[in-house]
């Protein structure tokens, strides 16, 4: 067995209890390498076109790479990959497109110091039940006694039944309850958020995966792993562009609260507008003095971004939790909220349902403009008057979604079925791609659009919106490397190197971003499979609106430049103008015999 | 033409004995290596930083090296108020100790505690060393039982005179912070070994959570188990135990 790669898949049916463990397949390892590439792979293979993702049928596979575990910068991140709840083409809403999904954590390096590289949970069960991992043994048992807990009192107990050196993923009653945007969690803040893979666990009635491993990782060749590992640190601490080392260690994401504002790319009032007039006091400077107490990192990090505060004064002093992060702009600016605490409550409720709060915030501002643009009434929402900035009926309506209660169990749907109940009048205020909602980064100015148009999860912010950046990021996916501290100076390069010098693989750069290009094209064959078409690849109206306040004061898109955008997109990765793959393309990637 | 590579290379050559590949062990390797393991362990402090085989995680630039330093002695204390509990404490000590890939060998193990605190539990090298006192082996000659005080002041064990009574152990975790266990040859194991002089979990830490310290101030005031240490940095950081359910609403837990 080579370095890098624990060496074992464990295969899991809920339906029929059967537990089995497989030999890693290295020669598919060496195409698609692991994480979300190694995962697309299998979700190729082990599923049909046309079925739900929340039928028993849907693999649900929490891939690790083969960088996980090892001793280099952030190691840690957990892939999932499955059909998702959030995403389905225009021609056919039963079925699903890819999901991929990551969390950071210490799950994924405890999962491969148990011994596996992966775990492929199929079926489900009738009853809710866990998985508890210790080396070789592996139970499936009842869970009932979790059944129902949010996700602040699932870890606290996790951690008393188990011990604190057990490692956890798990779902908040919003994936108990079907929640098509429900999340996967670990550590009680991490989240594999987007894609609605709570609702496929909880489709499967599993609460919980626990692991606790004492083996051991290999690595294949120390000394050019010492060098490659030199290159990291010394090219991750010496940036000192934008997203620089002490950015992320001091501010985390939250550094571009105000930066993002200030270019006109801040989601706010429902991506009406780019630049936040009540930015002050809602950023990052603020919160380093006003509401953080200290510093958490992933396994290995070495920046540990997370910035965990308290509230100190006000209706909701006493409350610990983590943030704000970039992305909470979706609770915040994206809802017109004004009040740093009551901004940290509705994250803190959304990690503790396990809601992805990118998606509810997205919702939530959805609504707030439909009920200030007279879309809907109080009555389509239980009588709540939901205004912009209302932190408490934010809550409110959280909660109801949670549970699936009253006008929850619409609002968990999707945007597109709240159009469908609601009317066309509210259409132009769905901000969505492939049914999936927009994230924290507006449209408009830069190329996020793209990234939300062309992302193989549906609106995706963390895609990009050019091909490079694209690559490289699917690969730290692949790998099992988080994002951040890529962006803050590491280099593809290293990783390269670190990945040759663990397992004794030889790529060139070459191989690598043609192992990028290869593992893009399967995600999008799937998704062509599934029915999606360029059709899918589209942009909301509110992409022609300009901005009307801020800098950026008049930005817009046009349809016929966004066309030309796909037009060079799809060229550029080998597909023909309806987004489908060459047969020369197919050929070249080495998907021959697997695509087409 | 320049490399800079060249230079790198070269710092790497220097340091002798480098071990060029870590394999994944098997379960024969495995058990060999804890034989091993144990007997490098008896000698422990009869070794110099020239012979041994650790493998270093010392490239983090923001750390001055003790490279060329007298032997350190003293305790390794952690920091909880800055500690982000990321694990590479744990790596570098088990890379430098075991030669092995694996945090669950680490002599430092932190644990994570809600509200989110990470506490770090090593051995603090008690001045009074209940282990020691508690281990029934007849001192020898120099004063040594079987468990007893290396060259670099952290503990030892002699593998040939040791009876797997488990008395350091029962001492340790009864009256300290229970990191001394008995491995699966029946032989304590986990404490503290101070890397011979020259501890790696120090230079690992991106965020000096961890220092040596002297013996100025009796490692025994610190060496508290886990959730003692976590009740105290709660109570300071957040106030008390707390948790958020049912819409960000705290509940005394």
């Amino acid at each position: 067995m080579p370095g890098g790669y624990a060496g074992t898949v464990l295969e899991v049916n809920l339906t029929t209890g059967k537990i089995t463990k497989k030999p890693l397949d290295m020669k598919e390892a060496q195409m698609f390498i692991g994480g979300r590439g190694l995962g697309a792979k299998w979700l190729w293979d082990r599923t049909k076109p046309g079925g739900s993702p929340f039928a028993p049928d849907n693999p649900m596979c929490f891939m690790s790479g083969p960088l996980n575990g090892l001793p280099a910068p952030a190691t840690c991140r957990l892939n999932i990959v499955t059909k998702s709840g959030s995403t389905f083409p225009k021609a056919n809403p039963k079925t699903a497109g890819i999901l991929h999904t990551s969390c950071g954590g210490r799950f994924t390096p405890e999962l491969k110091f148990a011994g596996y590289d992966a775990i492929i949970v199929t079926g489900a069960s009738p009853k809710p039940v866990c998985l508890v991992i210790e080396d070789d043994k592996v139970e499936i048992r009842p869970a009932d006694k979790y059944w129902g807990m949010g996700n602040y009192q699932l870890q606290m107990t996790l951690d008393e039944d188990f011990g604190r050196r057990w490692r956890s993923v798990y779902i908040g009653p919003a994936g108990e309850n079907g929640v098509r945007y429900a999340n996967v969690m670990t550590e009680i803040h991490r989240a594999c958020g987007r894609g609605g893979s709570g609702a496929v666990m909880g489709s499967k009635k599993l609460k919980f995966i626990v692991v606790k491993g004492s083996n051991s990782l290999g690595i294949e060749n120390m000394d050019p792993w010492k060098m490659a590992n030199i290159s990291t640190h010394k090219n991750m601490i010496s940036s000192t562009g934008g997203f620089s080392w002490s950015d992320w260690r001091r501010l985390g994401t939250g550094m571009v609260l105000a930066g993002a504002s200030d270019w006109g790319m801040e989601a706010c009032y429902n991506f009406k507008e780019g630049t936040y007039d009540k930015i002050d006091g809602m950023e990052g400077e603020a919160a380093i003095r006003n509401l953080w107490v200290g510093s958490d990192g992933c396994f290995m990090c070495p920046i540990s971004c997370l910035h965990k505060g308290m509230v100190r004064s006000g209706k909701f002093q006493g409350m610990t939790h983590d943030g704000p992060e970039y992305e909470g702009v979706m609770m915040g600016a994206n809802c017109g909220v004004q009040d740093m605490a009551g901004w940290q409550a509705n994250i803190a409720a959304s990690d503790d349902y396990g809601l992805c709060f990118i998606s509810m915030g997205n919702i939530l501002g959805f609504l707030m403009e439909c009920m200030e643009k007279g879309a809907i009434k109080p009555a389509d929402l239980d009588g709540i008057n939901l205004k912009w900035g209302d932190v408490d009926a934010m809550l409110a309506i959280q909660k109801k979604v949670a549970y699936g209660k009253g006008c929850g169990k619409l609002i968990g749907e999707n945007l597109r079925a709240m159009v469908a109940k609601w009317g066309k009048g509210c259409e132009a205020y769905a901000m969505e791609c492939k049914g999936q909602g927009y994230a924290a980064w507006n449209i408009r100015v830069g190329d996020t659009h793209m990234s939300y148009a062309t992302a193989s999860r549906g609106a995706d912010h963390l895609e990009s919106g050019n091909i490079p950046t694209q690559n490289l990021r699917l690969m730290n996916d692949a790998l099992g490397v988080c994002l951040f501290p890529v962006i803050s100076g590491i280099k593809a390069e290293d990783l390269k190197d670190l990945l040759n010098a663990a397992t004794g693989f030889k790529l060139s750069m070459e191989d690598y971003w043609k192992t990028a290009e290869r593992i893009y094209t399967l995600e999008r064959s799937f998704n062509n499979r599934e029915g999606f078409t360029r059709a899918d690849d589209s942009l909301p109206a509110r992409a022609w609106e300009p901005l009307t306040y801020g800098p950026q004061k008049g930005a817009k898109l046009t349809p016929e430049g966004f066309n030309k955008e796909l037009d060079a997109y799809y060229a550029a990765r080998g597909w023909d103008n309806k987004a489908v793959p060459t047969k020369a393309r197919i050929k070249e990637l080495g998907l021959e015999g697997i695509v087409g | 033409m320049f490399d800079p590579k060249e230079k790198e290379k070269k710092e790497i050559q220097k340091e002798p004995e480098l071990i060029q590949r870590i394999s994944t062990p098997t379960r024969r390797d495995f058990l060999k290596g804890l034989a091993i393991g144990a007997g490098g362990l008896a000698l422990g402090s009869l070794m110099t930083r020239e012979t041994s085989e650790a493998i270093d995680l010392e490239y983090f630039p923001m750390k001055q090296f003790n490279a060329g330093q007298p032997f350190q002695t003293g305790r390794i204390a952690h920091d909880p108020r800055v500690c982000t509990g990321c694990q590479t404490c744990e790596m570098a000590c088990a890379m430098a100790n075991h030669q092995e890939v694996n945090p669950s060998k680490s002599r430092i193990k932190i644990y994570r505690f809600e509200p989110r605190v990470h506490i770090g539990i090593v051995c603090q090298q008690c001045g009074d060393r209940p282990c020691i006192n508690a281990c029934p082996v007849e001192p020898d000659a120099e004063g040594r039982r079987a468990l007893y005080e290396s060259k670099a002041k952290s503990l030892a064990v002699n593998v040939a005179r040791c009876i797997n009574c488990g008395n350091c152990v029962e001492a340790c975790k009864s009256s300290r912070n229970g990191n001394i266990y008995l491995n699966a040859k029946g032989i304590p194991d986990g404490y503290c070994t101070l890397c011979n002089g020259d501890p790696k979990c120090i230079k690992a830490c991106p965020q000096n959570a961890l220092a040596n310290v002297p013996r100025t101030t009796d490692g025994k005031y610190g060496n508290r188990p886990a959730a003692v240490l976590a009740k105290w940095s709660i109570e300071t950081i957040y106030g008390g135990p707390k948790m958020i359910i049912n819409n960000g609403i705290q509940v005394k837990k």
